[in-house]
């Protein structure tokens, strides 16, 4: 695998896991706070495991779903919440036990498929997020998400082709689901490394690119597409007969 | 419904002249978790959501999330109307948080956090006179409700009335006992090892402000005594009383004045006690 290819890896594996804050010690559990109201369900647990995920709290996102699952043990959808905040601290294991647990409780939730899809790529276990997201698909055919996350496995995977339909078809569904322009242009730079890696292959290793190493190309060709500017193109023409 | 209030023995930082806010016109917020599901799970969830938030600072989201109860999901939640007037509060938005404490007052007209909260906010609005209404109306649905006496003299000594303020405090150290605890406590035979006598901070705030009513009469008898001073040729004030004057007067017009809301004491709305 080229050094091209190594980062886009990297790169498609965040996108797809989501942005992960490093933690290293998975939570003691803490006992639940007290209900601030009376009569509290166990949504009131939820909502506060909301709030607290949404600023970065996941220990104690952890906890409030936590005490959620302790009031209502069978609510599946709180598993996935709970193991999305695992995943948030790196607690594959714990993560992959709640997905798990979560679709034993409803096996059409599709929210617990495509969590477990993602936590699946993380692990490297790319024919599993496969499963896991076509499912989504073939429950809830309009679900972007799981045609986008699909597509970063596909990429990961190296069938860029089989990618590029996915994020095509997830524009389809929905044109502002702005992940998926990001992970278009990410799959369009792989192809880049593979052209770059041929050329490299073909003229050796020190050979100069035409137009500039593959950043100074990206930059002049969004500069040019601003200014008009297409002398980046130019520098890729080719005389006849030079090769 | 029972109520049980806890008083926050902080005090706020209320500034005067704070901007008031329009009514809320806006469309109803989008609430779309738990749609379709009971409202008593729905409100759970806001609730839970809304009090993190608040305790995380997070007051646009936590006002959000208590808009959903009472403009989506059920428009007579006391809790709700209070968790929001308290969060309003904290971003200074006092009209906003009046007519919640308003709305909570029509709901249960003897809430005490609300009544005495909102004669907080209308002291902070300088609407003294509802805001002594409030007070006056607290102490009425519960004499032993401390914090509305301390409150109370604060607008009487605003308005000159230090013998009131003086009288009402007084009346309020009595009722809550806190004369017998410092009573206790400076007996010369009291034990060394004696265990602690517990008592509520907020009791004891009452001689702070009884301190600071006789420092203001004290100014007043020592601007008097200057005044005169000034009406006579030949009559040269003591300077120790000029200095003492001028001490005071710095302190009343900054870090002791009384009409920042500093001194007010806002009531912590138990929701687990009702409802």
């Amino acid at each position: 695998m080229s050094r091209y290819s190594r980062l886009l890896l990297v790169i498609m594996v965040a996108i797809v896991s989501g942005r992960v804050m490093a933690q290293e010690i998975t939570p003691t559990p803490d006992p639940c706070p007290t209900p601030q109201i009376s009569n509290a369900a166990a949504s009131y647990y939820i909502g506060l495991g909301n709030a607290l995920f949404s600023r970065g709290d996941f220990s104690g996102a952890v906890v409030a779903y936590t005490c959620a699952i302790e009031q209502q043990p069978d609510y599946a959808p709180t598993y996935v919440s709970r193991g999305y905040a695992q995943a948030s601290l790196q607690d594959n294991e714990q993560a992959m036990a709640d997905y798990n647990r979560a679709i034993e409780l409803d096996e059409l939730l599709t929210s617990a498929y495509n969590n477990r899809g993602t936590l699946y790529t993380r692990l490297g276990n790319f024919g599993l997020a496969i499963n896991d997201f076509t499912l989504v698909i073939s429950l809830s055919p309009e679900d972007v998400t799981a045609y986008h996350n699909r597509a970063v496995v596909h990429a990961a995977e190296g069938n860029y082709e089989l990618a590029i339909a996915d994020l095509e078809q997830a524009l389809a569904i929905d044109a502002d689901f702005a992940p998926s322009y990001a992970a278009l242009g990410a799959v369009y730079s792989a192809i880049a490394a593979q052209q770059y890696q041929q050329f490299v292959e073909l003229r050796g290793d020190n050979a100069l690119l035409p137009a500039g190493t593959p950043i100074e190309v990206l930059q002049a060709v969004d500069e040019g597409m601003r200014t008009g500017d297409y002398s980046v193109w130019v520098a890729l023409q080719t005389a006849a007969g030079a090769e | 419904m029972r109520r049980q209030l806890a008083l926050m023995g902080l005090v706020m930082g209320l500034a005067m002249g704070a901007p008031v806010m329009a009514q809320d016109t806006n469309p109803p917020p989008n609430c779309p978790v738990f749609q379709g599901e009971a409202d008593g799970i729905r409100t759970s969830y806001y609730m839970g959501e809304g009090l993190a938030y608040f305790n995380a600072g997070q007051y646009n989201n936590a006002a959000l999330s208590f808009s959903c109860i009472v403009r989506v999901i059920d428009d007579t939640y006391v809790p709700a109307y209070m968790s929001r007037a308290s969060t309003y509060m904290r971003q200074r938005d006092y009209q906003r948080a009046m007519e919640d404490y308003t709305r909570a007052i029509e709901l249960d007209g003897e809430l005490i956090a609300a009544i005495n909260n909102r004669g907080v906010v209308q002291a902070a609005l300088q609407e003294y006179e509802a805001a002594a209404e409030d007070f006056d109306r607290a102490i009425e649905v519960d004499p032993d409700f401390i914090a509305a006496y301390n409150n109370r003299s604060i607008l009487y000594a605003l308005a000159g009335e230090y013998e009131q303020a003086i009288t009402l405090l007084e009346d309020g150290i009595a009722r809550s006992g806190i004369d017998r605890v410092l009573t206790q406590y400076r007996d010369p035979n009291r034990a060394a090892d004696a265990p602690a006598i517990p008592f509520d901070p907020i009791h004891a705030n009452a001689y702070a402000l009884l301190g600071i009513m006789y420092s203001a009469q004290a100014l007043e008898q020592y601007n008097d005594y200057l005044f005169l001073s000034n009406q006579q040729n030949g009559f040269f004030p003591d300077e120790r009383i000029q200095s003492a004057a001028g001490a005071l007067e710095s302190r009343f017009n900054f870090e002791m004045r009384l009409d920042d809301g500093t001194w007010m004491l806002v009531a912590r709305y138990d929701a687990t006690a009702g409802q």
